[in-house]
């Protein structure tokens, strides 16, 4: 069970990966873009020796083929990382609390709410070499935590203000079927720290200040025949009027009217969204998965013993684990690796299907990206 | 802006026992001096936001925990208090007065946690910890 670590210097805060452009927010607030690829490539310009590691570097997909036969550290430091920024930077003049990306439209949460930049033209085959100004979509309170959905939809964990739902009009499905209404449901009043939606954004889990609390929502449907991209013209051009007709008044009326409804988790210890379904484990270590209806027991797991569990995240990598004496765990067939302490922030990426090998984890100064055998 | 002159600072009596009154109000468990301390930390640095002044406490690359908030909203089950680390002061015709504050309800700006976690001595793990509420 071999590694690679990536430190990447600098005194960050945050960092997200997407479509090959590697985002970092530092100290200052500043947001940075970076080609992946080009990094990498360049880096092993000068270590020709790590060149068969590059699929696995770059891509989960491309790197399942090959693995590693020992525990690799590549070093990226500040002169390299200026050198090689195949990219661009903007002053947010805020710490994010939370980055999501969705149809290359980036979301920060901060003090100021909610913010996107969207990067649909300057997006270019992995590279990211203009932002333009970041924009407003709710300001209504101090965001701790955002999700993405389908549709334009967004879930914002608003502290005092609750969990709220938006629906960010300026995404291109939403432009396509004319929907203009604002949106902004309340879901839940508690106060809430943090949220996460399946990526149907069928379920959704928030986290209260000592519960989580989690949903069903209804299902509107995919919206992927109606992005701006070139299969989905295709594919929608296939749709019979009468069937666009059908689908674009179906995704109105449910976009109104959406509804969603409490699942009950009071039982369990810790609830966490695993390949697009809920799990649930209780006091006797019984893991569940919620089947539409209701819970069902599903095995056993014991490294969760004496554990108190403050963030949970499960990726092709293992599940990583964050407890409340901040400790942060990987936890793979049924092994329990303790990652190095006094980290400011990690994060996975559950949703992606190239980075699911890999965690995020900044340090003091330096941006650690682990990247696992699969 | 650098201030000049020494500012005067006076302690109130609703953040501490026994005119402190818990259902509004945090608490302050450090002594009086070290509140002031604080207080002088924070204006020597210029941790001004706006006309307010923000601190801490930090020694050994960690942050003090300098008062209570025993609001049953924002606990966790089973929690008596949340625990301090960060102190608002406020200036009322020249005088200045402060209290320690929740992050949640009172979230410092952006600027201050960027000066804190560049600041030697002060962990940036312990500031993102005040930024996130976690």
């Amino acid at each position: 069970m071999f590694d690679v670590k990536i430190n990447i210097v600098g005194d960050f805060i945050e960092s997200y990966i997407y479509s090959g452009v590697l985002f970092t927010v530092d100290t200052n607030g500043v947001l940075c873009s970076y080609s992946w690829k080009h990094l990498i490539e360049r880096y092993l310009d000068s270590y020709p020796e790590y060149s068969e590691m590059k699929d696995k570097l770059l891509d989960f997909r491309k790197g399942c083929n090959s693995s590693l036969h020992k525990d690799f550290t590549i070093t990226i430091d500040r002169k390299f990382l200026t050198q090689h920024q195949k990219g661009t930077c903007t002053a947010l003049n805020v710490w994010c609390t939370d980055l999501d990306v969705k149809d290359n439209i980036m979301y920060i949460a901060s003090e100021k709410g909610v913010e996107t930049i969207p990067f649909i033209d300057e997006w270019n085959n992995g590279v990211v070499q203009h932002f333009v100004r970041p924009e407003k979509v709710w300001s209504g309170a101090k965001i701790f935590g955002l999700s993405t959905g389908s549709w334009g939809r967004t879930i914002l964990a608003a502290g005092t203000k609750g969990a709220i739902e938006i629906v960010n009009n300026k995404v291109d499905q939403i432009k396509k079927i004319g929907f203009s209404k604002k949106i902004e449901k309340e879901i839940n009043s508690d106060v809430i720290l943090g949220c996460e939606w399946n990526s149907q954004s069928t379920l959704a889990i928030l986290d209260g200040i000592d519960k989580k609390i989690a949903y069903k929502f209804d299902d509107i449907g995919s919206d992927s025949v109606f992005k701006d991209n070139k299969n989905a013209h295709l594919l929608f051009g296939k749709l019979s009027h009468e069937d666009k007709e059908k689908k674009i008044n179906s995704v109105l009326n449910s976009l109104e009217k959406e509804d969603f409804k409490n699942i009950p988790i009071d039982k369990f210890i810790h609830t966490w969204l695993e390949s697009n379904a809920l799990h649930a484990i209780d006091c006797n270590n019984k893991k569940y998965v919620f089947k539409g209806r209701g819970w069902v027991e599903s095995s056993k797991e014991n490294f969760f013993n004496d554990i108190s569990i403050l963030r949970l995240k499960n990726v092709s990598a293992g599940i990583f684990l964050e407890t409340e004496d901040e400790h942060l765990f990987r936890m793979v067939e049924g092994n329990k690796h303790h990652l190095p302490d006094n980290f400011t922030s990690w994060r996975v990426f559950p949703r992606s299907k190239n980075y699911q090998d890999r965690i995020h984890i900044v340090y003091d100064d330096y941006l650690q990206i682990r990247i696992f055998d699969c | 802006m650098t201030q000049q002159i020494k500012p005067v600072y006076r302690h109130k009596d609703d953040h501490r026992i026994p005119k402190w009154n818990w259902v509004n109000k945090s608490k302050w468990i450090v002594s009086i001096k070290e509140e002031e301390d604080i207080f002088n930390t924070g204006y020597s640095e210029n941790w001004f936001f706006n006309n307010d002044i923000w601190s801490l406490k930090y020694t050994n690359d960690n942050l003090c925990v300098i008062g209570e908030d025993h609001r049953p909203e924002i606990l966790k089950k089973g929690q008596k208090y949340a625990e301090l680390v960060v102190a608002k002061f406020i200036v009322d015709q020249g005088c200045w007065h402060g209290y320690p504050v929740n992050p949640l309800t009172d979230p410092p700006d952006s600027s201050l946690l960027t000066v804190w976690s560049q600041t030697p001595g002060i962990p940036k793990r312990k500031i993102m910890k005040i930024h996130t509420v976690r």
